[in-house]
């Protein structure tokens, strides 16, 4: 259940089922960040507000330590 | 039969997720009335109820978590458009959501014990790719059921309109290059594309829905404010045009009209289900 106080915390059963979509490999789960990290796809998941975003086109390159590549307008 | 694809993905999703991101309060407004009139076909042909983890594919505003929350289950919400995440999690605040593509769900094989998608795989480049995407996170024994429009007919509000964008306007106009919007709209369609995607046990249905209006012009106002590639049609049309289309859809209406006011207008929906 979510409530206000946790709301923007993603639920432990859901991380516990995501997977990357490109590879259907693992997630590194990094709460620090709020990213979703596919090492085989290169790229971090960005996750905004307790909601991962799991697609590609808005996700960080892991070669590239600047800011998240190809936001959407 | 094969399922259609986009021979442009890229720029026919672009256009569908730029045309959600605009159009998602819109669409909330005028169809969540229509729409949510589905959820118990649905949820009773995979059986979604106390603490069943279902995902909602496309989940627009949240309407089938909505009214999985109410029935008990765990539902899980998707979708690409981030408005439309951001008004689901407002509308069902005690399930979970993310963004993501249907044709790429980010969940592993197996995980889920139902699969809904409610008029979601009409607007995908590759929807028998996401009808297999859903069968794969479906534990072995799991249903899926989505569903679409019916095709159109003169007595059903999208033959209304096509109706008059065919007699007075232009079908072949510039927009992005879809798949057919009705090529799941028959039951023997919606079987061959389940049986494509690897499914079994498939069942459909057609299901009557009423969209409730209170003015004639209501249809292509909602479409205009609501829908993405209904609107570029008509945005496309001649002012000559669209004028004869409004005032033959407004005439199509009259067998919608009910006594003491309003429409009560049809839109008939086929519902799929198979088996994991």
């Amino acid at each position: 259940m979510v409530t206000p106080t946790d709301k923007n915390r993603v639920e432990p059963k859901l991380l516990e089922i995501l997977v990357c979509p490109l590879t259907k490999g693992p997630l590194e789960y990094d709460p620090d960040a709020q990213e979703l990290i596919s090492r085989a796809a290169g790229l971090a998941y960005p996750i905004r507000d307790g909601i991962p975003i799991m697609l590609p086109d808005e996700a960080r390159a892991l070669d590239d330590n600047s800011s998240p590549g190809s936001i959407k307008p | 039969m094969t399922v259609q694809t986009s021979n442009d993905p890229t720029a026919f999703n672009d256009f569908e997720h730029k045309g959600w991101e605009r159009a998602s309060g819109a669409y909330e407004f005028h169809f969540a009335r229509v729409t949510r009139q589905i959820a118990p076909a649905m949820f009773n042909t995979v059986g979604v109820g106390e603490g069943t983890r279902v995902l909602d594919v496309c989940t627009g505003p949240g309407i089938l978590a909505g009214a999985a929350v109410e029935c008990g289950a765990v539902p899980t919400g998707l979708d690409f458009s981030a408005e439309f995440i951001a008004r689901a999690r407002r509308n069902v605040p005690h399930a979970e959501f993310l963004e993501g593509d249907a044709q790429n769900l980010p969940f592993d094989e197996n995980a889920f014990d139902a699969v809904v998608c409610g008029y979601g795989i009409i607007h995908l480049p590759d929807p028998l790719r996401a009808l297999q995407e859903m069968r794969r996170v479906l534990k072995p024994g799991g249903r899926v059921a989505v569903s679409v429009w019916e095709a159109a007919q003169p007595n059903n509000s999208f033959g209304v309109l096509f109706g008059a964008l065919a007699a007075h306007g232009n079908l072949d106009v510039p927009l992005p290059h879809g798949p057919d919007f009705f090529q799941f709209s028959t039951q023997e369609a919606m079987t061959e594309a389940l049986k494509a995607a690897g499914f079994t046990d498939v069942a459909t249905q057609g299901v009557e829905q009423i969209w409730t209006m209170d003015h004639p012009s209501d249809p292509i106002q909602s479409l205009m404010e609501a829908s993405v590639r209904a609107r570029g049609l008509l945005s496309a049309q001649t002012d000559e045009a669209r004028a004869a289309i409004d005032v033959a859809v407004e005439a199509g209406m009259g067998q919608f009209a009910v006594s003491g006011g309003g429409y009560e207008v049809a839109m008939p929906a086929i519902v799929g289900s198979g088996t994991k």
